[in-house]
């Protein structure tokens, strides 16, 4: 198995666990749902690819440790 | 300085009907402060009424919700409002907040590079969860709510007189706000699964040009 496909089956994985009764918005690409949204990741077209780049891109701000190092600064949402 | 603020709220979609009814509450709330804010609301937020509206009142601050690309902002219908290489120099001297997709990426920089003071706007997509029982109520949507307050806290914030690079670290810090909720014991695991996509605009969220610009004193 390459990793390509590794990290596709990984994306799915994850994004069964988002409700079904929600729906996302992607800016001018439209609103999907979960098992849409799905499709997408399996077809690996343009709104797939953006869904793999948010699910990588968390994984390393988890990594990196973004909440440690933003937990500092959350208390100036009230200014 | 000018105390005038021109904001647009178009509805041509789900997605422009939600930050749209989102802006307009935000505004409302902050009727009492020194900012007077000019909406052009739905059919009003076209190219013509914008630039009309613009040379009119001068306006300090520009607050644009509508779908965007990383060179442009569009109004009703799509239409485009502020394009880089047609018109990002109406944008001169004021500070720029787009509620919109990857503008800041392109037109933000192009804005500054122009003459606007500062341009605050998003690098990436703008995400966000919409609960479609809630679509004709927007306002009573609470999964939205978790990043659409966020995302508005800038205006909030600039409105209070804060600095644009103040209001930007602040809806930043309102993201992991949300964020720390879901971490909560109280949240729900669906909720939970929102995380990532609220780090995503919120590590998308940048200031272009000078920080320490203010629309309020």
């Amino acid at each position: 198995m390459d990793t390509e496909k590794e990290i596709i089956d990984l994306v799915v994985a994850r994004l069964q666990n988002l409700p079904s009764n929600k729906e996302i918005s992607i800016g001018s690409s439209g609103e999907f749902t979960k098992d849409q949204l799905i499709e997408h990741v399996k077809n690996d077209d343009e709104v797939g690819k953006k869904m793999v780049e948010i699910e990588m891109d968390f994984l390393r701000s988890m990594k990196d440790g973004i909440f440690y190092e933003q937990y500092s600064t959350s208390n100036n949402a009230n200014i | 300085m000018s105390n005038t603020a021109l904001a647009t709220t178009p509805i041509s979609d789900p997605t422009t009907r939600y930050i749209s009814a989102w802006a307009e509450k935000t505004i409302e709330e902050l009727k009492s402060k020194q900012l007077q804010f000019i909406v052009l609301a739905k059919e009003r937020a076209t190219s013509l009424i914008f630039d009309s509206m613009f040379k009119k009142h001068n306006p300090s601050f520009v607050f644009l919700n509508g779908h965007g690309g990383p060179n442009l902002v569009s109004g009703h219908n799509n239409e485009i409002l502020i394009e880089v290489g047609k018109n990002e120099t109406i944008l001169k001297g004021t500070v720029a907040y787009a509620l919109s997709c990857s503008s800041a990426k392109i037109l933000g920089p192009a804005a500054v590079r122009a003459g606007a003071t500062a341009y605050i706007g998003y690098n990436e997509d703008f995400i966000f969860f919409i609960s479609p029982e809630k679509v004709s109520r927007p306002r009573e949507d609470r999964t939205a709510d978790m990043f659409l307050t966020p995302a508005d806290h800038v205006v909030v914030s600039l409105a209070k007189g804060h600095t644009a690079g103040e209001a930007t670290d602040a809806a930043k810090s309102y993201f992991i706000k949300s964020v720390q909720k879901l971490i909560s014991s109280e949240a729900s695991e669906d909720d939970r699964e929102y995380m990532r996509y609220l780090i995503w605009d919120m590590k998308s969220l940048v200031c272009h040009g000078d920080k320490t610009a203010v629309v309020a004193k």
